[in-house]
């Protein structure tokens, strides 16, 4: 059958297919290809400057899991996560909602809490380091001054992972108070004002009341992005630690750096890759389900 | 709660430079509807928010049922029996229509453990549930809401969104209910049923309301007393009937004439006899000889006579008509008057339509009991239109 919009339709796909190809082909380039290539080769044994590489099959996939290093580099990405994500999510809410209540400024905080997400990170990372040098760095002079012992925060194997946590919550926290500002100011002055005279006047009522459900959208992507960039964790930990002492910072993408750089095993580097790779995506998966839930309800 | 009376005693209010209310006074009687009718931006609405206590004033107070409204410390809006319907309805979007309407009676009867959703299982917490329940009922039976309470505010329409606001107002029995022009969002038909629904409901609770509007009509349709307001202060309350009849001054006058008040320079010459134009016209509102102003008359105050082309009839203003607006029953005769050189709106039944074709000179005759006087004062000449302004 034949209608006398086809004709117009099959150009309007033409078009479509023509605005969409740039896309299309940075996609394929830049994700799909690479993605492609690294599946392929844990796969294999393949060693950087080797020319050739065998089909190994899953063996990279049983050595990794076996392997009690990388074992250990879960668990500390998991400590490093578990740290962050509620780290930076709850006090970001709440340095948000201090700041939305200011009516004086209030855009000297948003740059403020906003400046280390635009820094670049190696860089910070080097001050942190000298802000948390066992002796002459700022924290372990304040901790002096306040009579506790001086710490070696980046050389103690029990305390190294706290400290790299800290750092990412501190990297983290203005990127989520700037979102919560933009999700704050979206609510309208009404709602508020319905509210104190339906009896949540402010605090936990009100928040309850008006400003949770109306962040709700916010605060699901906050912890999305929030989740995904600690479970990427990687610059803190190569500047300031290199995965030590002994072992005690390094997280799942260190090992992977280590395991295709550092010892050229791309195969076992690749392995990892695309172990993490389908995590972060089933992870994505299952918030962004959760998000259209609570959209639709 | 019974109806409260509210006694405002001064009040005054400033945002930045512009004073929206400025030393204005008011009482309403307990039970009564009333509307402060005036244009956008004379501080009707603050006056609203300030009763409501969602503002200070600066200074003066506002009584409600007698107790003052500014108390020194936290303020508790949720403890005054203040009801208030936004324009905007200002519901909770994620909560449906039923939580909406019972918002205002959990948040004050529960506390916050009995909030959770599993405290329904104990026999106390089901008791007060059960409470809420029946008075959600029979308010969303009252205002017939039935249906969408299931539904969230972005799946209901505007009529039935103003309906759940109403409803979350009124489940708690308030003693004062203030509305901020709760028809502006609403289309035509459902603004004329709403009008008369709400009427007939506040007749029954009793309910002491003030109506924030700028729409004359709405205001005189529905209230027992309308408070007129200009420029951040009251300028007239009186019964809908008396403001029709005798409005004030000029500002009154013209707000409720809505769209055509015919505006003259005018000189009182005798009791109850005015010059407008070389022609003595009689008018019983004219008093003080020598006093100069404006003569205001509504369309319907006058009446349009036939006069021979080149002479004038006597007590009557002559014109020719200019041009011929058709309004169902009624037509408006735009006569262009010989002096002053001005344009008025005459209304006239619609089957004497074709005696004024443009061009037909006629008479204007003003009907002498129903027109105003209004005194020229300095501060009346910069309210005046610009046509009056160059015709005088």
């Amino acid at each position: 059958m034949t209608t006398p919009a086809s004709p117009r339709l099959k150009a309007q796909r033409r078009a479509g297919l023509l605005l969409t190809a740039p896309a299309i082909v940075a996609l394929v380039l830049l994700v799909l290809l690479p993605s492609s290539a690294v599946i392929i080769l844990s796969l294999t044994d393949y060693q950087l400057g080797n020319t050739q590489a065998a089909f190994v099959g899953f063996a990279n996939y049983r050595t990794i899991a076996a392997d009690p290093d990388f074992r250990h580099s879960v668990r500390n990405t998991l400590v490093f996560v578990g740290l962050v994500v509620p780290g930076s999510i709850i006090p970001g809410l709440l340095f948000a909602l201090l700041i939305e209540g200011r009516t004086r400024f209030k855009s000297v905080y948003r740059t403020a809490f906003f400046l280390p997400v635009t820094a670049t990170l190696v860089a910070m990372s080097t001050a942190w380091e000298v802000l948390l040098h066992p002796t002459f760095g700022l924290v372990n002079t304040l901790l002096f001054a306040a009579g506790a012992d001086k710490l070696r925060f980046l050389s103690n194997p029990g305390i190294a992972l706290y400290a790299i946590a800290g750092i990412g919550i501190w990297k983290q926290i203005g990127f989520n108070v700037v979102l919560f500002l933009a999700g704050l100011s979206t609510i309208p002055r009404e709602l508020y004002e319905a509210a104190s005279l339906d009896g949540a006047e402010g605090g936990w009522r009100r928040y309850l009341l008006v400003t949770g459900p109306a962040l709700a959208p916010v605060m699901l992507f906050v912890t999305i992005i929030t989740t995904i960039r600690a479970f990427s964790e990687f610059d803190t930990v190569a500047v300031l630690t290199d995965g030590g002492p002994v072992h005690s910072t390094s997280v799942v993408l260190f090992v992977l750096y280590e395991e295709a750089f550092r010892y050229l095993k791309i195969g076992t580097g690749s392995a990892i890759a695309v172990m993490f790779l389908m995590f972060i995506a089933l992870l994505s998966l299952v918030q962004t389900r959760l998000a259209g839930r609570a959209r639709h309800v | 709660m019974p109806p409260s009376s509210i006694e405002i005693d001064a009040i005054s209010k400033r945002f930045g430079r512009h004073q929206a209310l400025n030393a204005m006074s008011l009482a309403v009687r307990a039970g009564e509807f009333m509307s402060i009718l005036g244009p956008s931006g004379c501080g009707k609405s603050t006056l609203l928010r300030l009763i409501a206590g969602l503002d200070d004033p600066d200074s003066g107070e506002i009584r409600v049922a007698g107790q003052p409204g500014k108390r020194p410390g936290k303020r508790r809006l949720g403890d005054r029996g203040v009801a208030f319907v936004f324009q905007t309805y200002a519901l909770y979007p994620n909560l449906s229509g039923y939580d909406n309407i019972a918002a205002p009676l959990v948040m004050r009867e529960l506390n916050g453990f009995e909030r959770l959703p599993g405290a329904r299982l104990l026999p106390a917490v089901a008791r007060k549930r059960r409470s809420i329940d029946s008075r959600v009922r029979a308010i969303a039976e009252l205002l017939q809401v039935a249906p969408w309470l299931t539904r969230k505010p972005g799946q209901l329409s505007g009529g039935q969104r103003q309906r759940i606001a109403l409803g979350r107002a009124l489940v708690r029995e308030p003693s004062l209910f203030l509305l901020d022009e709760p028809f502006a969002n609403l289309d035509a038909a459902l603004r004329h049923q709403t009008r008369a629904e709400l009427t007939a409901l506040q007749k029954r609770l009793g309910t002491t309301t003030l109506f924030v509007t700028h729409d004359q009509s709405e205001a005189m349709a529905m209230s027992d007393r309308v408070a007129v307001m200009f420029e951040g202060a009251i300028r007239q309350v009186a019964t809908p009937d008396e403001l029709y009849r005798n409005p004030v001054d000029l500002d009154v006058a013209r707000f409720l004439s809505q769209p055509h008040l015919n505006c003259l320079p005018a000189k009182v010459i005798l009791d109850g006899h005015v010059l407008i134009g070389g022609e003595h016209v009689a008018l019983a509102d004219a008093r003080q000889p020598g006093t100069e102003g404006i003569v205001g008359f509504r369309p319907e105050h006058a009446t349009l006579r036939p006069r021979p082309a080149s002479a004038t009839v006597p007590g009557t203003l002559p014109g020719v008509v200019e041009r011929i607006e058709h309004a169902g029953a009624d037509v408006f005769v735009f006569v262009r008057l010989l002096a002053p050189d001005t344009t008025c709106t005459i209304r006239a039944a619609s089957h004497e339509m074709s005696r004024w074709a443009p061009g037909t000179p006629c008479a204007v005759a003003l009907d002498a009991a129903s027109g105003w006087f209004f005194p020229r004062r300095p501060m009346q000449t910069a309210a005046l239109g610009r046509t009056e302004v160059a015709a005088a």
